[in-house]
């Protein structure tokens, strides 16, 4: 209803599609509150199994500087692997690209990578290398280098062969071709892969401090259960929710701004 | 600048696309080639572009080889799709020719795409052009950095009927301020007639010359020449060409 009211005062059909965009998150965040009432109502849980918002808001605030440590230790881990799988992945895709031996040589190993369950893997690391960030970091970098490499390898193999004769015949060096013409036709996959890989990071890292770690809020999660404490529970639930959609959303909004140029229309 | 082809032959596997196929284009000539489908047309342009290699035989750009010319920025190329990149404007797409060129000698990228009636259409990406203006964009991609050569693969290829003859004209028109040596592949009997010096009409597939047609007829053209007898008569002394080509194939 809202959005043939827009549309019947002028507005365009991608404002309305922005603006309803928009009130879909608003509906999500008034909801979760609302249904986590109901159905504390509903089940009769007490608030030490089921606790219920106000008190996570009190854990939020008055434990801020716990939790804060914690999720810095997180973050730092997440980004680093995300980092380091950035570059292996990047400088694969590129090589695949001028050395296609190095394709055939590589997917076994990227076969295994992807489908050997990181849990596993995790374990062994943990017993390897001890409670070090190391482990963690690994386990991230197993985590979201996948999606990069497979995207970005596809993306610059996908630039147009029309526009790659075009530079053949102006005599443009194999640098020039890779910066203007097979990098940003990748550039579309790679923002794609991060969509994916790096709300991937901060899970992988928690998923792997919650095996074994001292620091961090998947180490958080298991100590609060062995104190049985719900509400913090709860709290690094939401806070590391954030995180991965603060995530999510600021490849969102890189994507807007490099693709803008897509949504410009003639008038 | 001269291209030559002597005794050029290509394959593809088992495939023959050209046979033994020798043509002189001169310097400042704007030759058309036509035939019908798979004829080795765009072969032919390829090779000339220093794209593909010949099987057997030679081409020359001045004496020398089509990648040289390359090397030395002598050749453009306009193929039938656009070659251009979707997400720089009209303006910054040309601009990158010189970008790789450099500007010794060139246009003026500003001027060229206002002298090409976008003005007003500088800064739009090419999802929001018409294909007629994609394609001009496109041509003046290849023109800016001011070639010797111009090779130019069905164009228009895309376009309906009646944009196709606006931009045949405007193409006409830009090539007769400029004194570039022009090959130039089409299917349209009416377009290779009203643009062509000579017409080479190729045979099916494996490409040979069948005959080379000189168009008589006088310049500049313009719109009011398609309605000319003497228009009428080069058209219908190419179709005709182009029949027998065929027919001799089949």
């Amino acid at each position: 209803m809202l959005a043939i009211v827009i549309v019947s005062i002028g507005i365009t059909n991608d404002r309305v599609q922005l603006m309803n965009d928009r009130l879909a998150y608003l509906i999500m965040f008034v909801s979760v509150p609302i249904l986590w009432v109901l159905a504390i109502q509903i089940t009769g849980f007490p608030s030490f199994l089921l606790p219920p918002p106000d008190m996570v808001g009190d854990v939020l605030w008055t434990e801020r500087e716990l939790l804060a440590s914690h999720t810095w230790t997180t973050i730092v881990e997440a980004l680093t692997g995300y980092a380091v799988a950035n570059a292996i992945a990047i400088a694969l895709s590129i090589s695949f690209l001028y050395l296609p031996w190095m394709e055939s040589l590589a997917l076994p190993w990227t076969v295994i990578i992807k489908n050997v369950p990181f849990v596993t893997i995790a374990s062994i690391l943990i017993i390897i290398l001890g409670d070090t960030p190391l482990p963690k970091i690994i386990i991230v970098v197993l985590i979201t280098f996948f999606p990069i490499l497979a995207n970005v390898t596809k993306g610059l193999k996908s630039a147009d062969p029309v526009l790659l004769d075009r530079m053949q015949t102006l005599d443009s060096s194999q640098w020039e071709i890779f910066t203007k013409v097979r990098w940003p036709s990748a550039l579309p996959y790679y923002i794609a892969a991060h969509e994916i890989a790096f709300t991937g990071s901060i899970i992988g890292a928690v998923v792997a401090e919650w095996l074994f770690a001292r620091k961090g809020l998947g180490y958080l999660i298991v100590q609060s259960m062995s104190q049985y404490r719900a509400d913090r529970v709860w709290a690094v639930t939401i806070v590391a929710s954030a995180l991965a959609v603060g995530a999510y959303l600021l490849v969102k909004v890189i994507e807007k701004y490099l693709f803008r140029w897509q949504v410009e229309d003639l008038s | 600048m001269t291209i030559e082809f002597s005794q050029v032959n290509k394959r593809f596997g088992d495939i023959e696309a050209l046979q033994e196929v020798s043509l002189t284009v001169q310097d400042g000539e704007f030759v058309t080639l036509i035939g019908p489908s798979g004829c080795g047309k765009t072969t032919m342009l390829r090779i000339a572009a220093g794209l593909e290699e010949p099987s057997d035989g030679e081409v020359r750009v001045n004496g020398d080889t089509p990648r040289n010319a390359c090397r030395q920025h002598q050749i453009g190329v306009a193929f039938q799709r656009p070659a251009l990149l979707a997400s720089r404007s009209a303006l910054s797409n040309v601009s990158m020719t010189l970008e790789i060129t450099g500007r010794d000698g060139a246009l003026s990228p500003d001027e060229l795409l206002t002298d090409f009636g976008l003005g007003e259409f500088h800064h739009h990406y090419p999802h929001q052009l018409s294909g007629g203006m994609q394609q001009r964009v496109n041509i003046a991609a290849a023109l800016v950095h001011n070639p010797a050569i111009l090779l130019l693969d069905e164009p228009f290829g895309a376009l309906d009927e009646l944009t196709r003859e606006a931009m045949g004209e405007w193409l006409g028109g830009v090539l007769s301020r400029s004194a570039k040596t022009v090959i130039f592949v089409t299917h349209s009997v009416e377009e290779a007639t009203i643009l062509s010096d000579r017409v080479v009409v190729l045979s099916a597939r494996p490409g040979r010359i069948a005959e080379v047609i000189e168009v008589g007829l006088p310049r500049p053209r313009s719109r009011a020449s398609r309605t000319d007898e003497n228009y009428l008569r080069e058209v219908a002394r190419v179709r005709t060409s182009l029949y027998r080509a065929v027919e001799l194939s089949n």
